[in-house]
Formats: structure tokens, C-alpha cells, sequence
């Protein structure tokens, strides 16, 4: 930690309050593309980030507060990136709030050893694997790929006392595998972050990847459907992280009421045929990505119900919003956990229905659920046949998809969320032939 | 613009002539070598009826060293324009170069030699405004809507400034440009029973504060559009004749023969359009143009991030495929022309080939000769996002607002969300009209979903024929 900074910050007896946080980022970056290593990068950083809160006077002359945050970088003087900060947080007039107090933080695994000691070495081992791979598979190409590691050592103190430290590893994963020539030439484009390399398998990704290329290939266009829609592993965590239950379950967005959702009342539009659901969000997630043993702000990680069996429990809420709206301060939200469901995922997967593994972009509209979207590769399972589609729009709600939905008994974790690794959604409509 | 008299940061102004010899020490163990300074900052006013935020953007700055042999790009970055930090990379980076092969130096001619300083043009300068005036400023645009309608539960007013100084320097040139990108946004929330719509318009530019102003008229529709949203439906799923306003037609450029055309894809053989070069992708109503010297307009620089002068390039002329984007490395593995197009987020990241303002060219109709002709169709009004797909063609774009059209006329019917989708060349030769104005939007754009850089996307509208959903 800069001293002279945390002295200049403790000297200030016109702030109400502020938190220091210095973050120290070494990053390794390795490119591949046309068989052969196109690029490398090494980054290095640190930097001091600080944020204050300042009382001030309301229009009405009422209490109130403002906040501001400002980052020293370079050789700029530690009162200067202060002021910096002091000088917005004056002109603000919100209702009082404080910081977080001191608070225990829970232990996490947050760290691969390998990519922490020793990033460069272990993205070139597991990039001379993938080749390997793709070497041996007479079907398909590796044509590029992108390996990121990146180590972050954070310490946070604030004024009320609360301090941590916390090291961080995160791995970005890019791989293009291609089958075919000219206008036969297919792709599969996997992305991933994660915080470990052990989450990558990267045999039976690959392996899945190939097959979806050459399926791919030969993909005719989307059906018609109107019925279950089938979603697995990332194509599940891509639905499910897709942006409505962390707007609708933010206290900031509550606050602003924008958030439709209330305490003791149904986080569905209807009463669904499906599962109940509940949900968490997850700071504590073993390697979870958004796992932290504390948030920007000092709190704690923490497991939050959010929903239980269909009814709104819990609010991801800064300070601030927990004290505006008298609920638990929890920080971010984080990752999202679901418990396991019911059924066999055997009995998910009975066809007919239309498994979806990729899409375009799945970007519901975050207030109201509401969706179309571009599906850009899939199944129509029929028969005991897996008929490759591509194209078509996937058409639903977001919020009535998940109150028609079945979970898997089976779990799977794949970075931003741990829980059932199939869902089996009804009545979700799939445009496709007719639709041009 | 050449404007010698751009006062660059301090920290930066002291660490621009040492450079050169960082140049020179890597250029001993490498065919090429470059310098980099990157310093982008900024901050966001939040002001809406429950609170007022003002928060500082992540900062970043910091040196990138390059060193390039025509086929592998090393480079080394750190987060500080400390000149110790430049010399001590500079030397380690060296000393893990390997051996220079022959000797020779590679000839990456850029276009542009000697100094230049440049920066975007304002009457306004953002920099003359003070901190409480920009507040001000969000507050008197929020109070304009406090009282229109009982139904508005809120009403945001986002206001995004970022100032961008880059130094970028190699055996040839030595350049500096300094760029202010800002976007001032209104956001309004409306409900009634259980239903809750939303609504905004942004407005962007780069350069000074006039080209953010908002009139009463614009801020009004904004409320007016989203109480019209309360009674929107879904559009019937299936192919439709449509007309896209300037920015929906913007997002397709820039998913189809944007991110399709970044030749950093053809090296991967990720893009289609590699095979298309000079054939025919749509119908000869279709030009379709990058330009990042275009004035004003969001996503625009004077130089590229790997130090190519900004200029303009045809990417489709007339339905025919011309040229594609690229980047240093792309462009010298490929063996085509340099565009300027290598573009970083920041010194963390590598440069990729990019997009900057990427616009369709105008044509000769009236908005209202492409209303008329469309005996059943939908007005797409407004988008949120897109989404390329460079190697199937598919094209995704998240339209928030729709209007049917009938018999020739918009009726006052609305759909939300529409998705446009399709296979681009297919949609690309249904093009059957194109207006005469062209309007660009600010926005930003990933590689996949990382690499952000800020564009804009644009054109006149369009008349065609696409899948709605």
C-alpha cells in the first residue's frame, strides 16, 4: 500500500468516509493463428484506487452525501488524485449513507498456482496440448487461438476500520477450429473465462468442439418448433447469465425502481408448470470468476438467496442501497448457483425437443425478459436423430421460460455458475424454415 | 488536422523524445520496432430522480514496446509513462528478443514521417466546462422531465466524457494526437399495472460540447415513444419487408461487412468474405465505407493505434466486395494494403484489425418513397446491439423498437424487442432503397465479447427485405 497516500487519506477530517484499494495486475498473453504463435505480450501494472464520501447540504439544505472516486497513476502527488476525488463527491446531494465496517472475510480458492508462478510456461504447455489435439484430427483445423493469464494481488482499507487482501487468478480461453474449404468451411468459436486451468479440459472440449464444427458443416436451416428447448452447460450458464436476474435483483435497480421485483412476491410474470426455482448469487464460489472475499467496496463475499422456490428473497446491495432500503448489505452479486433439480438429465434430453449450444448473442431485454434471438447453432432431436441446425430465432420471455422449466439432477460448473447441468424449457417458440 | 500547439499531459510530454531511442535499441534486435503511449480517461454523471452519481472511468495508461519480424508480434507493456520503466523494458525486452534473422530491416512504410500533433476540433472544448457545470447541465435535463406523465417511475440522464491522448512512434514518425469522445444519454422507465417499458436515446460525438445538445422536441419523443411502448406487442416471427433508420442500418454494416472484413479474420479463416474479394455481396445500391477521419463522428482518430493515418476505405462498392480492415500484423502476413484499422482497447491489450465509423454510403430516395413502397412491413426505429458471425454469415440485431407499415403508411402499431437475423448476403441484395442522408451513432464495439473500442455505425435508412422476430 502507498503510505504516503493512506496518511494523506487519514489526515482529511473533511471526509466522511473512504476506502483505499491498491491493485497490483501481471498479465502473460499468448496468440496463435495460421499454426504458429503470433503474438506474445507481458503487462504490468499497479495502481491506487480511492473513493471518498464527502457530507453535504441538500437544495433543501437537508443532510446529505456525495461520493467520488479518483485513481492515482504515475508520479501525480497523492493529495492532488484526492482532491480529485473530494472536489465530485461536493457537487453530489444523495441521502446520507456510510462505508462498510470491519467484518470478517471468508477464505476462498481464488487462485491457480501454476498461471500465479508460472503463466507463460503453463499457457504454452496447455497450447502445445491443444495442437497436439488438433494435430491428430484429421476432420477439423485449429486456425487460432488466445491463452490470457492474469494475476491480481488487491489490499483494501477503508476509514471504518475494514482491511483485506486477496489474490486473484483469471485465464481467458479463445480457440477457432475449422472444417472444410471455401464455402464448405465451418467453425466452432469457444470462449471462456475462467480462473483455473484444470476448468478447461481441454481433450474434451476439443473433441466437443470438432464435432460441432463437422456437424456444423452439414447443418440444414432451423425448424419450425414450438415446444421443449433443451440447453446444457455454457449454452445453460450463457442463458441464465444473460443480464435480467442480476438487473432485477439489484438493489440499486430496486432503489431506482426500475426493478419490478419485491421481497415475498413471485420473480416470475406467471405461475409456470415447471420446477420451483431458486437461485443465488454466489461470491464464494470455489474458482467462481466473480467469486471475492471482498467487493470494491470492503463487504465481504457472501452466498445470497435471491430467490427460493419462485418468491424474491434477497437483493444484491451495496452500502448505500441496503441502507436506503433497510436490507443486507451483500456487495456484487457474483456468480450464480442454482441446487441441483430432479430429474435425470436422461430424462430431459427425450426427444422430440430442440437443443440450442450456441448462440449468437443471448441479450434479453433486462427489465422486461423479453427476447428473440439469433440461434447460431443447434440440434432438433427426434427419433433418436441429432439433426445439426443453424439459424432461426429463439422467441420467449425470459422470466416465463424459467417458470416452465425442469433442472437436471446432475451439476456442472463451468466459471460463472454452479448448478444443473441441463434445463428442459417448454414452450419456447424456435422461427426458422417459414421464417425465411 | 495538424495542430502543433496540442499540450499533451506532462508525464507524457517528458517521455515523448525518449522514444526514439527505445525505438532504435529494439530495432538492433528486431526488424521493425514501435513505441506506444496510451492515456485514456474519463468519468460518467448519473442524475435520476432518487440520486446523482459522478464516477471516474478505470483509467488506463501506460508504454507498449513493439517488435515485429513479419510474422510474430511481441510486445511488452507497463502501466506508467515512468521514464526508468520505459528504459528497463526496453532493455529486458530486447534481451529476449531472439536473434535478428539476416539482419534486415522490414520496410512498414506508414505514410506519414516527421512529427505531428493533432486533435479533435470543438467550439466547445469539454475541458472549458467545469465539473458542476456538466452536473448542472444532467440536472436541468433531468428537471425538464419531472412532471410529464404520472406513469414515468424515472428518468436517467447518463452523460459519459473520455479523453484519449496516444503517442505513437517508430523509426519514421513521430506522432501524438489527443481525442475527446463524449455521449450524453436520456433514459426514461414507464409503468402501468404490471407492465414496464423503457426508452432512451443517446447522443455522441468526438470533439466539443455543442454536438451533444439535446432540443425539447428530442428529449419529449424519448418519454413519448416509451408511454407508446406500454401497448407494444411481439412482431409475427418470419420475413419481412423492412426499413431500418440510420442507425439500424449502422449495425448492419458493421456486423456484416464490419467484423466480416477485419482481415485479422482472414488469417484466422474466420471470414467468409475472404473468398468474396471483388464479387458480388450485395445488391449495387450497396456501398458500404469505414472512415475514421470522419469529422466528429464517435469512433474517429488521426492515426491509427499502430501510427497509419486515418483515411477513408470503400469496403463495398456498389453490391461488390473492395477491400478489407486491417491491422499491421494482418496486413503484412496477407501481403494487402495497410487501412487504419489497428486499433487497441489499451496498452493491456494487443492491436487488432477494427472497425472506427462504418456507415452505408447514401442513395437517392425520400424516407417517405420507402414507406410508401412497402405494402407490409415494419419501421425499425431503434437498436441496442448486434452480433457478427464472420465465418456462417448470420447476422443478429437487437432492434428495441418497431412500427408496422401498411398499405404505404406507418399505422402507430409497435413491437418490442424486435430481432432482425438472416444470412448476410441475402439480406445485403434485398436492398431496394436507400435515402440521401447519412447519420452516424456513437457506440463501442467488442471482438466477440472483449477487446472494447468506441465506434459508431451509420447510414441513410434503408429499404429491405429480412427475418423479423
Amino acid at each position: 500500500m502507498n503510505e504516503t497516500l493512506l496518511a494523506s487519506l487519514r489526515r482529511r477530517t473533511d471526509l466522511a468516509g473512504w476506502t483505499l484499494r491498491r491493485l497490483v495486475t501481471r498479465s502473460t498473453q499468448l496468440y496463435s493463428a495460421a499454426g504458429r504463435i503470433e503474438g506474445e505480450r507481458k503487462v504490468a501494472e499497479e495502481r491506487h484506487a480511492i473513493s471518498v464520501v464527502v457530507a453535504t447540504r441538500g437544495t433543501d439544505n437537508s443532510e446529505a452525501c456525495g461520493t467520488g472516486s479518483s485513481t492515482l497513476l504515475g508520479d501525480e502527488s497523492p493529495e492532488t488524485a484526492i482532491e480529485r476525488a473530494v472536489e465530485a463527491a461536493r457537487l453530489i446531494h444523495n441521502p446520507p449513507h456510510g462505508l462498510p465496517g470491519k467484518s470478517a472475510l471468508p477464505e476462498l480458492s481464488l487462485v491457480d498456482k501454476d498461471l500465479a508462478e508460472r503463466p507463460a510456461e503453463t499457457l504454452r504447455e496447455a497450447h502445445a496440448t491443444l495442437e497436439e489435439l488438433a494435430a491428430r484430427n484429421k476432420k477439423v483445423r485449429l486456425t487460432a487461438a488466445e491463452w490470457h493469464a492474469t494475476t491480481r494481488s488487491t489490499e483494501l482499507v477503508n476509514s471504518r476500520g475494514q482491511e483485506g487482501e486477496q489474490q486473484e487468478t483469471a485465464l481467458g480461453v479463445e480457440w477457432v477450429i475449422v472444417t472444410g474449404e471455401g464455402e464448405a468451411r465451418a467453425e466452432t468459436f469457444l470462449e471462456r473465462r475462467l480462473r483455473r486451468m484444470a476448468d478447461v479440459e481441454i481433450q474434451g472440449e476439443f473433441e466437443l468442439q470438432a464435432e460441432m464444427a463437422v456437424d456444423r458443416q452439414r447443418a440444414g436451416p432451423a425448424p419450425d418448433w414450438e415446444g421443449p428447448v433443451v440447453l446444457r452447460n455454457t449454452a445453460l450458464a450463457t442463458f441464465l447469465d444473460a443480464g435480467p436476474l442480476q438487473f432485477l435483483g439489484s438493489a440499486g435497480n430496486l432503489y431506482a425502481k426500475v426493478s419490478s421485483w419485491e421481497i415475498g412476491k413471485t420473480a416470475l410474470r406467471r405461475e409456470g408448470a415447471g420446477d420451483p426455482l431458486t437461485i443465488y448469487a454466489n461470491r464464494t464460489l470455489p474458482f467462481g470468476v466473480r467469486a471475492s472475499r471482498f467487493d470494491d467496496e470492503g463487504i465481504p463475499g457472501q452466498r445470497l438467496l435471491i430467490v427460493g422456490d419462485n418468491i424474491v428473497r434477497g437483493f444484491s446491495a451495496a452500502q448505500r442501497y441496503a441502507e436506503y432500503l433497510d436490507l443486507p448489505a451483500t456487495g456484487d452479486f457474483g456468480d450464480l448457483e442454482l441446487p441441483a433439480g430432479r430429474s435425470p438429465q436422461a430424462d430431459l434430453r427425450l426427444d422430440p425437443h430442440v437443443e440450442i449450444t450456441n448462440f449468437s448473442w443471448f441479450n434479453p431485454d433486462v427489465v422486461t425478459g423479453d427476447f428473440a434471438t439469433e440461434i447460431r447453432f443447434g440440434y432438433f432431436v427426434e427419433g433418436g436423430r441429432r439433426t445439426p441446425f443453424r439459424g432461426g430465432l429463439l422467441i420467449g420471455n425470459f422470466l416465463d421460460a424459467l417458470g416452465d422449466a425442469r433442472w437436471s439432477r446432475e451439476t456442472a460448473f463451468t466459471g460463472n455458475y454452479q448448478g444443473p447441468n441441463t434445463i428442459r424449457i417448454t414452450g419456447l417458440k424456435v422461427a426458422g424454415r417459414t421464417a425465411g | 488536422m495538424n495542430t502543433p500547439s496540442l499540450t499533451l499531459p506532462e508525464p507524457i510530454e517528458r517521455l515523448r523524445p525518449r522514444l526514439a531511442k527505445a525505438v532504435e535499441r529494439l530495432e538492433t534486435k528486431s526488424p521493425y520496432a514501435a513505441a506506444w503511449l496510451g492515456d485514456r480517461r474519463g468519468f460518467s454523471i448519473s442524475v435520476d430522480r432518487q440520486e446523482e452519481l459522478v464516477s471516474e472511468e478505470e483509467p488506463a495508461a501506460g508504454i507498449v514496446l513493439t517488435a515485429f519480424d513479419g510474422r510474430t508480434l511481441r510486445e511488452r507493456a507497463v502501466g506508467s509513462f515512468a521514464a526508468q520503466d520505459l528504459e528497463s523494458e526496453a532493455k529486458t525486452f530486447g534481451e529476449s528478443l531472439p536473434p535478428l534473422d539476416g539482419g534486415s530491416r522490414l520496410d512498414l512504410a506508414n505514410g506519414m514521417t516527421g512529427r505531428h500533433d493533432f486533435r479533435t476540433a470543438a467550439e466547445m472544448p469539454p475541458e472549458k466546462l467545469s465539473l458542476a457545470e456538466k452536473i448542472d447541465h444532467c440536472r436541468g435535463l433531468q428537471d425538464r422531465l419531472r412532471q410529464v406523465d404520472p406513469r414515468v417511475v424515472n428518468v436517467r440522464i447518463v452523460y459519459q466524457e473520455r479523453a484519449e491522448t496516444s503517442v505513437f512512434r517508430n523509426r519514421q514518425s513521430d506522432l501524438a494526437q489527443q481525442i475527446y469522445r463524449m455521449r450524453v444519454g436520456v433514459f426514461v422507465i414507464v409503468r402501468e399495472g404490471e407492465t414496464t417499458r423503457w426508452n432512451w436515446r443517446f447522443k455522441s460525438a468526438a470533439g466539443g460540447w455543442e454536438s451533444i445538445q439535446y432540443d425539447d422536441e428530442e428529449v419529449d419523443s424519448v418519454v413519448e415513444m416509451a408511454l407508446r411502448l406500454l401497448q407494444a406487442g411481439r412482431v409475427d416471427p418470419g420475413e419481412h419487408e423492412v426499413v431500418t433508420a440510420p442507425g439500424v442500418s449502422g449495425v448492419l454494416a458493421h456486423e456484416s461487412f464490419g467484423h466480416g472484413v477485419e482481415t485479422d479474420m482472414f488469417v484466422k479463416e474466420r471470414a467468409r468474405a475472404a473468398l468474396y474479394l471483388n464479387r458480388r455481396v450485395g445488391s449495387p445500391l450497396v456501398d458500404i465505407f469505414d472512415d475514421p477521419s470522419l469529422p466528429g463522428a464517435y469512433g474517429m482518430y488521426f492515426f491509427d493505434d499502430e501510427g497509419y493515418p486515418a483515411g477513408r476505405t470503400q469496403i463495398v462498392e456498389k453490391g461488390i466486395f473492395r477491400s478489407g480492415l486491417t491491422d499491421l500484423s494482418s496486413a503484412t502476413l496477407l501481403g494487402v494494403p495497410r487501412t487504419a484499422n489497428g486499433r487497441r482497447q489499451d496498452y493491456g491489450r494487443k492491436a487488432y484489425a477494427r472497425m472506427s465509423n462504418t456507415f452505408f454510403g447514401p442513395g437517392d430516395s425520400s424516407f417517405e418513397d420507402l414507406i410508401a413502397a412497402a405494402d407490409k412491413g415494419v419501421y425499425l426505429h431503434k437498436w441496442n446491439s448486434g452480433m457478427e458471425d464472420p465465418q456462417g454469415w448470420g447476422i443478429q440485431i437487437n432492434c428495441h423498437v418497431g412500427q408496422e407499415i401498411k398499405d404505404g403508411r406507418l399505422t402507430g402499431r409497435y413491437f418490442t424487442p424486435v430481432v432482425v437475423s438472416g444470412y448476410v448476403p441475402d439480406v445485403l441484395q434485398t436492398i431496394r432503397g436507400v435515402t440521401g442522408e447519412v447519420v452516424t451513432e456513437g457506440g463501442w464495439c467488442g471482438k466477440g465479447h472483449k477487446e472494447t473500442v468506441f465506434v459508431s455505425s451509420g447510414g441513410p435508412h434503408l429499404w429491405l427485405r429480412a427475418k423479423l422476430g
